[in-house]
C-alpha cells in the first residue's frame, strides 16, 4: 500500500526530533496566539516567517501549520471563556459556549471543543492522507482556463455564503480586486498604479494588507470596545462533560466533520463558513432548536469540530493545487515560494517528505493540543488579564517589525498604517474585511489566468465553456450567484407590494 | 542633477579617503546587498560567498536582502552608496544586461555606476519539452514548428525573463514562431510543461532536472557552449546547429563606481578564493551552477557582451516596457 508508505515516511519527518519540536513550538504558539483576542494565526504567522528562513523547509511547514491549527483551538478557548473570539471562526463558538460558561459548564463547553476538534482533526487528516493524492494527479489538468472559472466560483462562494449584506460584501470583493491590479502586468511588463515607487512594481504585499485591515485595524477597534473585557473564569471546574453531553454532541461531532472536510476543500470557502454552516444544520437537525444561544452542547460541539476538519482539509488545494484557501494558507504558500518550492501540484510528488511530513504532523498536533491544552486553561486565563495598555502596543510594535523583514522596505510600514486605518473605517461601517483580502489574493490570479488562457485560445472565450471541468464550475458559480440574487429581488417586490398596500 | 549630486559626492568621499585607511579595509562589516528575498536561491549563494568572504577578509559580510522591480531596487541602493567597499551588490544577469535594453528610464546606468569585482558563478539554462510533443532533438522541434507555425507554447517566467528571451533568440536563430505564454516565476513556467499547457521552457536547472529524470519532461539541448555536467547525454544548442548560441545566468559581486582600487583588488581576491573552495563547490553544484572567480575586467567585458546582445534581440524581437 502505498499510502501506508507515505505515512511511514511522513511519520518518520513527524516523530524525528525537529519535526516534534516545531510541530510542539508551532502548536504552543497557535494556541497562546489563538487565546489573544484580536490576533490570528495570519498576523502570527507574518511575524515569524523571516525566523522561518533559517529552517528546513518540512520543519518550517509543520511549525507554521501547527500556529495555524492551534490558533483554531486557542480562539475557542477565550470565545467560550470570555466572549471574545479569538478569531473569525471561533466566532460561532461564542454563542453557545460562552452561555454554557455563564452556566457554570465552562468545563464541559472547553472539553467538548477540544475532543470535537480531535476527533475532525483525525478523520480529515484520513481525508487529506487518502484524497490528496488522487487530487493531485488530476490537479495537473487543470490549465489556466480551468483555474480562472474556479476562482470565479471561489469569489462568488465568498459572496454568497458570507453574512450581513450582500452589496456590502460584493463591494469589498471589487476593492479587493482593484487593489490587487498593482504592480507589473505579467504579459506586457507594463507597471500599473506604482505612483512612481520601485517598491510597488511587485504589487502591494499581501501580509501588509491583511495585518493593516485585520490587525491594526481591529486593535484600535478593540480599545473603543471597553465592554467586550469580562472574564469569566471564576467557575471553571467539574472539567469532562457528563455521559449525556457526549451523547448529544456524538452527531454534531459527525455532522460537522463531514462539513467541514468538504468546505475546506473548496477554495474560497473555510473555516468561518463551515462552522457558520454547521451551526445552522444543527439548529435545524435538533429536536429542541430554542435551546440553542442558551448553552446547547452541539452548538459547540459541531461548529467546532467543523472549523478544525476544514482547517485540516484546506491543505489539501493549497499543497496540491497551489490555490491559497485563505490569508493563513496564502502566507504558508508564500513560505513555500521563499524555500525555492513552486506551490502546486508537484509538491507532493517532489517533496514527499514535507507533504507527507506536514500531514503526519497535523494528526501530532492535534493530540498534542488535546493533551496539552486542558491542562492549560488555568494559565490562559491569567494570562487575558495582562492589560491592554501593555499587550496592544507591543502587538503594533511586532507587525512593524514583521512587516518591514518582508522586503526591508520602510513602504511597507507606512502602508500597514494606511490599511489600518482604511480597516477601522471599515469596521466602523460595519463592511467585512475579508471578501476584500479574497479579492485582492484571487484578482491578480484570476487576471493571469484569464489572460493566459486569451493567448492560449487566440482570443476565443469559447476556451472557457469548451473545457468540462472549466464549463462544470462557471455553471456552479451561475446557480450559486442566481440562488443569491434571485431571493434578493423577490424581497424586494414583496417589500414594495408592501408598501404599496 | 541627483546624478551629478551622487558623482560629486562620489568623487569627493573617494578623495577624502586616506591611503591608510584602504590599507586597513575592511574595518567595519560589509553590507552584501542581494536584488532578491531571503530564501531563494540567489539568497543561497550570498550566504555560501559572504562566509567565504568573511573568513579571508576578517569582517563580518552582513546581507541585505532588497528584492523588487526586477532587481532594480537593489541595484539602484547600491550604485548610490558611497564607494568605500562597504556596500557591495550580488548582481545577476538580467537585472544588469536586460534591464538596461527593456526599460529606457532606470534611474542608474549599470556601465557608468558600478565597478564589476569578479563574476561568481554561472550555469545554463535546459530546453525542455514536455514528453508528449513528437520530437528529441533540436532538428525535429524546428522542423515540428516549422510544420506547424505558432502551435508550440512555450512558457517563460516573465516578460524580459532569461527563458523569455532565451526563446526569443531561438526563434531569431531558427525563424521558427512559437507563442509565448508568461508566468509569474520559473516555477510556475515549468509547471505549465508538466502540464502541457506549454510544450516546451527554458527552464533552470532546479525546475526541470528533477522531472527530466522522472520522465515528466523530456531534454532537448543546453543553452551553454559546454554540456551540462549532470546531463552528459544532452547537446548544447551550440552543437545542434544553431552556431553560437550561449546563454546562461551568472551571479556576479559589483562595487559602485569610484571605489579605490586596492579595495576592489582585495576583494576581488578573498571572492575568488570563497567561491571555489571545495564546500563552496559543492554548494554551487546543488543548484547547478560552477564557480567562476575571474577579474573585473574579464566580468566588465561579459556585461558589456551580454548587455549588447540583448539589446539587439529586444529590438529585433520588438520587446517593449513602458
Amino acid at each position: 500500500m502505498e499510502l501506508f508508505s507515505n505515512l511511514a515516511l511522513g511519520f518518520s519527518v513527524a516523530l524525528s526530533f525537529h519535526g516534534l519540536l516545531y510541530c510542539f513550538v508551532g502548536v504552543m504558539l497557535g494556541t497562546f496566539i489563538g487565546v489573544l483576542p484580536g490576533v490570528g494565526p495570519l498576523v502570527t504567522i507574518s511575524v515569524l516567517l523571516p525566523i522561518t528562513y533559517n529552517l528546513e523547509p518540512s520543519s518550517a511547514l509543520i511549525m507554521l501549520a501547527g500556529i495555524y491549527y492551534g490558533a483554531q483551538y486557542g480562539g475557542s478557548t477565550t470565545a467560550i471563556l470570555v466572549n471574545l473570539p479569538g478569531e473569525s471562526s471561533s466566532v460561532v463558538t461564542c454563542l453557545d459556549g460562552h452561555q454554557m460558561a455563564r452556566r457554570g459548564r465552562a468545563g464541559p463547553a472547553l472539553a467538548i471543543a477540544a475532543i470535537g476538534s480531535f476527533i475532525a482533526g483525525t478523520v480529515s487528516n484520513v481525508v487529506v492522507a487518502a484524497f490528496a493524492p488522487a487530487l493531485s494527479a488530476w490537479a495537473l489538468n487543470f490549465g489556466s482556463p480551468e483555474y480562472f472559472s474556479i476562482m470565479v466560483l471561489g469569489l462568488v462562494t465568498a459572496a454568497v455564503l458570507s453574512h450581513g449584506s450582500m452589496i456590502k460584501a460584493i463591494s469589498m470583493i471589487v476593492l479587493g480586486l482593484i487593489l490587487g491590479l498593482s504592480g507589473t502586468d505579467v504579459n506586457s511588463g507594463t507597471y500599473r498604479f506604482t505612483f512612481g515607487l520601485p517598491e510597488l512594481t511587485d504589487g502591494i504585499d499581501f501580509v501588509v494588507v491583511a495585518m493593516g485591515m485585520f490587525g491594526l485595524a481591529e486593535i484600535i477597534a478593540n480599545i473603543q470596545r471597553p465592554e467586550a473585557r469580562e472574564i469569566f473564569s471564576s467557575k471553571v471546574s467539574n472539567l469532562l462533560p457528563s455521559r449525556a453531553d457526549m451523547k448529544a454532541s456524538a452527531w454534531p461531532i459527525a455532522r460537522g466533520t463531514a462539513l467541514g472536510s468538504i468546505l475546506g476543500i473548496l477554495p474560497g470557502t473555510g473555516t468561518t463558513i463551515s462552522s457558520f454552516m454547521s451551526y445552522a444544520l444543527e439548529k435545524k437537525f435538533s429536536r429542541h432548536p430554542e435551546r440553542f444561544g442558551h448553552g446547547a452542547i452541539e452548538g459547540v460541539a459541531g461548529p467546532e469540530s467543523a472549523n478544525n476538519a476544514a482547517a485540516q482539509t484546506a491543505f489539501i488545494p493549497t499543497l496540491t493545487l497551489g490555490i491559497p484557501h485563505n490569508g493563513t494558507m496564502a502566507l504558508m504558500l508564500g513560505a513555500l515560494t521563499m524555500f525555492g518550492i513552486a506551490p502546486g501540484p508537484q509538491v507532493m510528488t517532489s517533496h514527499p517528505d514535507l507533504f507527507w511530513g506536514l500531514v503526519a504532523s497535523m494528526w501530532i498536533g492535534n493530540l498534542m493540543l488535546l493533551v496539552l491544552n486542558l491542562p492549560m486553561l488555568g494559565l490562559w486565563v491569567k494570562m487575558l488579564a495582562v492589560p491592554y495598555r501593555l499587550l496592544y502596543p507591543a502587538i503594533v510594535i511586532l507587525s512593524c517589525v514583521g512587516v518591514y523583514t518582508l522586503s526591508n522596505s520602510s513602504l511597507s510600514v507606512v502602508l500597514l498604517a494606511v490599511f489600518g486605518l482604511v480597516g477601522l473605517v471599515f469596521v466602523k461601517l460595519d463592511f467585512a474585511p475579508a471578501p476584500l483580502l479574497l479579492g485582492f489574493i484571487l484578482g491578480p490570479m484570476m487576471e493571469e489566468n484569464l489572460r493566459r488562457s486569451m493567448v492560449m485560445s487566440r482570443g476565443d472565450p469559447s476556451i472557457f465553456v469548451t473545457r468540462p471541468m472549466s464549463v462544470a464550475m462557471l455553471l456552479i458559480a451561475a446557480i450559486l450567484l442566481a440562488s443569491m440574487l434571485i431571493p434578493m429581488i423577490r424581497h424586494k417586490k414583496e417589500e414594495a407590494v408592501a408598501s404599496d398596500a | 542633477m541627483r546624478k551629478l549630486c551622487a558623482a560629486v559626492f562620489a568623487i569627493s568621499m573617494a578623495a577624502c579617503l586616506p591611503a591608510a585607511a584602504q590599507a586597513d579595509y575592511p574595518t567595519k562589516p560589509i553590507r552584501l546587498v542581494l536584488p532578491y528575498p531571503a530564501g531563494g536561491s540567489t539568497d543561497g549563494i550570498a550566504r555560501l560567498v559572504a562566509d567565504g568572504m568573511s573568513r579571508r577578509l576578517g569582517q563580518q559580510m552582513v546581507i541585505d536582502n532588497r528584492p523588487g522591480a526586477a532587481g532594480n531596487i537593489a541595484s539602484d541602493l547600491v550604485a548610490k552608496a558611497a564607494p568605500d567597499g562597504y556596500t557591495l551588490l550580488l548582481g545577476f544577469n538580467t537585472a544588469l544586461t536586460v534591464t538596461p535594453g527593456l526599460s529606457p528610464n532606470l534611474t542608474f546606468n549599470v556601465q557608468k555606476d558600478f565597478v564589476p569585482i569578479t563574476e561568481l558563478a554561472d550555469g545554463q539554462y535546459i530546453l525542455v519539452v514536455n514528453p508528449e510533443l513528437p520530437v528529441k532533438n533540436v532538428a525535429e522541434l524546428v522542423a515540428y514548428a516549422k510544420e506547424n507555425p505558432g502551435k508550440i507554447s512555450f512558457s517563460s517566467g516573465g516578460l524580459g525573463s532569461s527563458h523569455h528571451l532565451s526563446a526569443e533568440l531561438f526563434m531569431a536563430m531558427t525563424g521558427t514562431k512559437l507563442t509565448h505564454l508568461s508566468y509569474k516565476g520559473g516555477g510556475p513556467a515549468a509547471t505549465a510543461v508538466l502540464g502541457n499547457e506549454a510544450q516546451m521552457v527554458f527552464g533552470s536547472v532546479a525546475t526541470t532536472v528533477p522531472h527530466i529524470q522522472a520522465g515528466k519532461m523530456r531534454a532537448i539541448a543546453t543553452t551553454g557552449l559546454q554540456r551540462f555536467p549532470a546531463l552528459p547525454d544532452v547537446p548544447t544548442l551550440d552543437e545542434s546547429g544553431l552556431k553560437g548560441f550561449d546563454v546562461g545566468t551568472w551571479y556576479g559581486l559589483l562595487a559602485p563606481a569610484g571605489t579605490p582600487q586596492p579595495i576592489i583588488d582585495r576583494l576581488q581576491q578573498a571572492a575568488s578564493a570563497a567561491v571555489n573552495e571545495d564546500s563552496a563547490k559543492s554548494g554551487l553544484a546543488l543548484m547547478g551552477l560552477r564557480p567562476i572567480g575571474g577579474s573585473g575586467k574579464d566580468f566588465n567585458d561579459l556585461i558589456v557582451r551580454e548587455t549588447a546582445t540583448w539589446a539587439r534581440i529586444i529590438k529585433e524581437a520588438g520587446i517593449k516596457l513602458q
